[in-house]
Formats: structure tokens, C-alpha cells, sequence
């Protein structure tokens, strides 16, 4: 394998990594800036600029041709800012007027390149569409260069962006020139976008600066972290997809960039832990089963209260009458308690532990409690007690629980007359 | 429009013909006040009768197409240190990746100065205006995961930060709950206590009486400034919400409160 990792690889996964990394920092200001598409309106603004840079100066010099790409993409980001200020568009709009026009000028000036028989339009094409395969060793120094000055703007400027683009009007009353840090975020953008055009193409840098802060925001809730792990997501992805595309000749390194990233989108969507949809499903399942287990010790105390007797075994039929639980359901909580300790099972219906009791007792604890507040505190009827207190048995804590009996001044019958049994109790 | 008060001392805020628009159709119209120091002012109208867009001409945030403002006799631009501005709550995209202390930490921001990271004793200072608006356990809570009271507090907490010497707030009480109506409000009064002037746009006509010192009345043009006891009358009441009847039910309510309340003191 080793074969693979040459110089030209070394170049390629270097490259592609400090650039994804940049675009994963400059996007996640967009992103924030709800602006995440303004990137790909000034990728595809850059067409224009590279077919009128050709046309001027006759030949494929590069410096020529990314500034041409670079002045294009910024006048449309001056467009699509006038037409949010002139009209009552809104930003997505806005950023389409700017994004079509633009392109559409640049595929224009193409077709009259080709008609005007200046030659072969090949080189400007695969400007747009890129080739990170033919990557040099000056291309990585030039990237290493952009990524530093990104960088270090960002930090210093890094309190001030955050309070200009969270709060605009408060920045503007205190002085700060929102404006002028706009501008500076957009010049950013513009700057890495039409840096990375050659070497990723159209496709690849707009995905480069919306998938990684996309995946990152996913995982935290500081804008530091989130910085960093956008542009930690942007890179990984850059290098593997990099290297991926190297050993398989048949993926480019483009696509395969965008595939890796897009992967790290979908994982962070499923797996972070507190936005993450699996975290949110296990957390809803959690809380499901607690009351599913809740209920059920309840049902056997109030069943054992009845009859005096809490040792007592209380039979399937019971506990199934009492709501409407299938047979199917009813084991399945039983199972649960039982591997817990518990509930025990005897051949005629279930028994509480010890524990069990215990554990009964303090559902049981806080349902009458809190039927008793809201007798007592609120006045409700003693006939709308009951369903209220039957979802705030399970959300009360220990704290709470002290507070309701302070205030309630440790009642020993709820509004029902029934006995609020203490922790102790056996 | 009585000058009695104002004239024994000086004004926080003085407006001078100004007229606002934002289209074609002005939304402010020849607004003549003088708001005096050291007070809590409200200003009152029913919607869209102006109130935001004059706090937004005082901080500079809109330009005026007539007139002129002074902010404690100098225009608003050498006097960004002396005011907090607080907008409606919906103004900021509260889903931004940042928790409530670092939203106070920003009225510091000037403070701290360019290129400079806020040091523990800002974090602390922060902390404080958070604890004095009673919810410095949820410093590390994502802004988006705070009610909207909350949310309020934490932009009042901010503007505290900037200790400034003038309070500019609008709706600062939009979905707040009484009891922490009236933890801010004891916060204001004591901050005027301090020769602090706090200027809130307020809609809950019942509270005026009660709680403030100067009322300006705002309804396009400007209706009537002064004392509550003198501007706050059923009259430009009248004038100020005019046909709108549950507005002006509640105020003419409050209103015979107070008589009553006077008549039962003699
Ligand atoms: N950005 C804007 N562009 C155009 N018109 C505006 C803008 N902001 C406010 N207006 C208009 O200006 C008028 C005054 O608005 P303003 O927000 O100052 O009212 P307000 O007194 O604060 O009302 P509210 O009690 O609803 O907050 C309204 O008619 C409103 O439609
Ligand atoms: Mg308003």
C-alpha cells in the first residue's frame, strides 16, 4: 500500500485538507450569518470574472485569472447586498438574482471565448470544475499562506464577529463597524472560494463551506468549539476523501471529498448527543419506560393497599383490568421490574420486593402529594386531580418533594382521603 | 406640556423636530421632547405608533429625515458609553451557538476593548448582572433553551454590564411574568436611585401610574410629555390611542384607581 503515499499524494491530501479546512471556518460564519448559499452564489459568480481576465489579458496566467474570479464574485456580493437594501427581496431571492445573472453572463462570455476562436476554452472549464489531482507543491504553499491569514483574522476579530453578527443593532449603537466586519467575512469567503475553484471545483467548494459547519453545530453550542470542530470535520473529510479518491482511480477527488463530508453530516445529525435524533429517541424511550414502570408499581401498591397486605400476590387479570394494558405490554413492564429486583414473578401473578415497595411507595408519595397541592394551592375539583398528577408523579424530584411537603405542611391524606404513605413505610 | 420638573434638571434626552420615515410616509412627524435626567420614563402608544423607531433615531440606528437629537447635550456618537440599548427580544436569532453569559459578557465588549479576550474578572462582573436578575444558574444554558422571560433578563443583565447612564428599553416586559416585572422594576428604581435615567417603551397601561415618573405620550407626532400626574390623563389618552376602546377602558380603570386611592389618603 505504501506505494501510494508518494509526493504527489502527500501534496494532494496536504492540500485538500488545509483548503477544506479554511472553507469549513469562513462557511461557518455564513452559516451563522444565515447566509449559508452566499457561497454558492459567488462560486458561481467567478465565471464571468475568469472568461473576461482571459479575454483581456489572451492568456491563462493564473494570478490574472483569480483576480478576475475574485472581483466578479465580490461585485455579486455587492449585488445581492443592493438588492436587499433597494427591494423588499428576501435573502434567498436576493442570492438567486445574483447567482443567475452572474453565471448566466459567464457561460455568455464562454460561448463567445469558443466563437471568437481564442482556442481551446478546456483550461478555463476545468477552472471551474477543478482537478485537486494535479495539485503543486506551490498550490499547497499558496493554501498554507490563505489558511494562516484566515486564521488569524478570525482570532483577532473573533469576539467582534460574534457580537456583530448575533447582535447587529447593539454592535452598530456601541460603535462597532458592523459594516466593515461584513464586508471582511465576505471578502474571506470570496477569497477561499474562488482559491479553491481550480483545485475543487463549483460543487465541491460550496459543499466544503456548508456541509462541515453544518455537522459541527450539531455537536455544540459555543462558537470557539464550533469553529474548531468545523474546520477538524472539514479537514478530515479533505483528507480522506483525498486519499480515497487516490487509491481508487475511478472516484475523483472532488466528489469523494464531498461523499466523506456528507457522511460526517449524517452522522453528526444522527449521533451527537443532545440535538442528535438517536440521543433525542433513547431520551423520549427513556422517559417512556420509567412511566410505563411507574404505572405498574402503582397499580400492584394500590391493589396491595386495598387488601392490607403488600407481601401479597396480585394476579395478571388485576393488573391488566386496571388500564387497558395488552398481556403483551404487561410483561414486558413486568420483565423489566423483575430484572431490576424489584417484582417477583409467581405462577399466579407478580409480588413486590422489598425494594419494590419501596419504589411503589415513592410514585405513590408524590401522586398524592401533588393532588393535594393542587387542591389545596389551586383549588382544582377533586375530579381533575387525578390526570395531572398522574404525569407529575414522574417528574418530580427529591428537592421538590421537599419543598411540596414543607409547604403543604406534611399532610398524611390526599384530597381522596387516601393515606400518603411515608419513605420509611414498609 | 408642562416643563415644571425638567426645568430643575437636566435633560437626558433632548429631541428636536424630528421626523422619521421609512418609506414614503413618515412614522415619526415633528417630535418635539425633552426627556429629563434621572427618571423612569415611559413611553407609550398603541402599534406602530413610532415608539421603537424613536428609540432607534436616539442610538442612531435609523437616520432622521428632519431634526436632530442630543443624548446629555452631545450627539448620540460621543455618548455610546453612557447608553445601554435593549431592542425587542424577536430582534436576534436566538438559536445562535452562544450561552447566557456570554450574551451579558458582550455589554463588557467595550470595556475590554479590541482583539482582547475577557478576562475572569469580566466573567465575574457578568455573572453579577445575571445573579441580579435572579437567574445566574442558567449562565451556561444556550440562549435558545431559555423562555422568552429569560431571554429578556439576560438582555437586561447585558445592558446592566455596560453600567451606563442612560437605559434605553424597549418592551422590556413583553411576556415577562408579575413577579419578575417586579424584580426589574425594584432593579430600575434603584439604578434611578443612582442618577441612572431609565426610558422603557411600555404597553401596559394599568402599571404607568404607578410605576413611573414621566410619561411621553406617542402617537406619530408627539401627544403629550410630562409628569405622570400631569401628562398621564384620560384626556391624551383619548387623543393618543383614539378610537381604540379596550387601551383606553383600562387606562380610564386605572385612572379612577388612582382618584380613588387620593381621595381615600385626604
Ligand atoms: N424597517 C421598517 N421598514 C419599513 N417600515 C417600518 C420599519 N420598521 C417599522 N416600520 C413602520 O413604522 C411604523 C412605526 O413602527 P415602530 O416599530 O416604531 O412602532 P412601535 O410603536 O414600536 O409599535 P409596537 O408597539 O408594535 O412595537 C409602523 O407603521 C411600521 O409599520
Ligand atoms: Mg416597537
Amino acid at each position: 500500500m505504501y506505494g501510494f503515499i508518494d509526493f504527489t499524494l502527500l501534496n494532494v491530501l496536504a492540500g485538500s485538507t488545509l483548503l477544506c479546512a479554511v472553507a469549513a471556518l469562513v462557511g461557518t460564519f455564513a452559516l451563522l450569518r444565515r447566509e449559508a448559499l452566499l457561497g454558492d452564489a459567488l462560486a458561481h459568480a467567478a465565471l464571468p470574472g475568469i472568461c473576461l481576465a482571459y479575454m483581456i489579458v489572451g492568456d491563462k496566467s493564473l494570478p490574472a485569472l483569480l483576480a478576475g474570479a475574485l472581483a466578479t464574485a465580490l461585485t455579486a456580493a455587492a449585488c445581492h447586498r443592493f438588492i436587499l437594501w433597494a427591494s423588499p427581496l428576501k435573502e434567498d431571492a436576493a442570492l438567486g438574482i445574483s447567482l443567475s445573472v452572474f453565471y448566466g453572463s459567464g457561460i455568455v462570455l464562454l460561448t463567445k471565448i469558443q466563437g471568437l476562436g481564442f482556442g481551446t476554452q478546456a483550461g478555463l472549464k476545468s477552472f471551474l470544475f477543478g482537478s485537486a489531482a494535479t495539485m503543486l507543491p506551490s498550490d499547497v504553499k499558496f493554501l498554507v499562506a490563505l489558511a494562516l491569514v484566515v486564521a488569524v483574522l478570525l482570532g483577532l476579530f473573533f469576539k467582534e464577529l460574534k457580537l456583530a453578527i448575533f447582535d447587529p443593532e447593539f454592535a452598530t449603537t456601541q460603535g462597532y463597524p458592523v459594516r466593515m466586519l461584513d464586508v471582511l467575512l465576505t471578502m474571506l469567503l470570496a477569497g477561499v472560494i474562488v482559491a479553491g475553484l481550480r483545485i475543487a471545483g463549483v460543487v465541491l467548494m460550496v459543499a466544503a463551506t456548508i456541509v462541515p459547519p453544518a455537522a459541527a453545530r450539531q455537536w455544540s453550542d459555543r462558537l470557539g468549539i464550533v469553529l474548531l470542530l468545523a474546520a477538524l470535520l472539514g479537514g478530515v473529510s479533505g483528507a480522506l476523501g483525498a486519499y480515497a479518491s487516490a487509491v481508487s482511480p475511478w472516484l475523483k477527488t472532488g466528489p469523494a471529498i464531498v461523499v466523506v463530508g456528507s457522511m460526517l453530516f449524517l452522522l453528526s445529525v444522527l449521533c451527537s448527543p443532545r440535538r442528535g435524533v438517536l440521543a433525542r429517541w433513547l431520551r423520549e424511550r427513556h422517559t417512556r419506560l420509567r412511566i410505563e414502570e411507574d404505572h405498574l408499581l402503582r397499580d400492584l401498591y394500590l391493589v396491595c393497599e386495598e387488601r392490607g397486605d403488600f407481601a401479597a400476590v396480585v394476579g395478571f387479570v388485576d393488573l391488566l383490568g386496571m388500564r387497558g394494558l395488552t398481556p403483551g405490554q404487561l410483561r414486558r413492564v413486568a420483565h423489566r421490574l423483575i430484572s431490576r429486583g424489584l417484582l417477583r414473578s409467581e405462577p399466579d401473578g407478580l409480588r413486590l420486593t422489598d425494594r419494590g415497595i419501596r419504589a411503589a411507595q415513592r410514585v405513590v408519595i408524590r401522586h398524592r402529594l401533588w393532588e393535594t397541592f393542587l387542591s389545596k394551592q389551586l383549588n382544582l375539583p377533586s375530579d381533575h386531580l387525578h390526570r395531572d398528577a398522574e404525569e407529575m408523579e414522574h417528574v418530580i424530584d427529591d428537592a421538590l418533594l421537599r419543598d411540596l411537603q414543607e409547604q403543604l405542611g406534611y399532610p398524611t391524606t390526599d384530597p381522596h382521603g387516601r393515606r400518603i404513605p411515608k419513605e420509611t413505610d414498609q | 406640556m408642562s416643563q415644571r420638573r425638567t426645568a430643575a434638571t437636566t435633560a437626558a434626552i433632548e429631541v428636536h423636530d424630528l421626523t422619521v420615515s421609512y418609506g414614503a410616509k413618515p412614522v415619526l412627524w415633528d417630535v418635539d421632547v425633552l426627556i429629563p435626567a434621572g427618571q423612569i420614563v415611559a413611553i407609550v402608544g398603541p402599534n406602530g405608533a413610532g415608539k421603537s423607531t424613536l428609540l432607534k433615531a436616539i442610538v442612531g440606528l435609523v437616520r432622521p429625515l428632519t431634526g436632530w437629537i442630543k443624548v446629555f447635550d452631545a450627539p448620540f456618537e460621543q455618548r455610546r458609553a453612557w447608553v445601554a440599548y435593549v431592542p425587542q427580544r424577536e430582534s436576534v436569532d436566538w438559536d445562535f451557538p452562544t450561552d447566557a453569559l456570554d450574551v451579558v459578557m458582550m455589554g463588557l465588549y467595550g470595556q475590554i476593548g479590541w482583539f482582547r479576550r475577557p478576562s475572569r474578572e469580566h466573567r465575574q462582573r457578568a455573572l453579577q448582572c445575571l445573579e441580579q436578575l435572579g437567574i445566574a444558574h442558567l449562565a451556561q444554558r444556550q440562549i435558545s433553551q431559555l423562555s422568552g422571560g429569560q431571554q429578556q433578563r439576560v438582555f437586561l443583565a447585558r445592558a446592566l454590564a455596560q453600567n451606563p447612564k442612560l437605559y434605553l428599553l424597549d418592551e422590556p416586559f413583553a411576556g415577562v411574568d408579575a413577579a419578575t416585572e417586579d424584580t426589574i422594576f425594584r432593579i430600575l428604581r434603584q439604578l434611578r436611585d443612582q442618577g441612572r435615567t431609565v426610558v422603557v417603551v411600555h404597553h401596559d397601561l394599568q402599571t404607568v401610574a404607578d410605576r413611573f415618573d414621566y410619561v411621553v405620550l406617542l402617537n406619530l407626532r408627539l401627544i403629550a410629555a410630562g409628569p405622570v400626574e400631569e401628562a398621564f390623563t384620560a384626556e391624551n389618552l383619548q387623543r393618543t390611542y383614539g378610537g381604540r376602546l379596550t387601551a383606553l377602558a383600562y387606562a380610564a380603570e386605572t385612572l379612577l384607581r388612582r382618584d380613588v386611592a387620593r381621595e381615600s389618603q385626604r
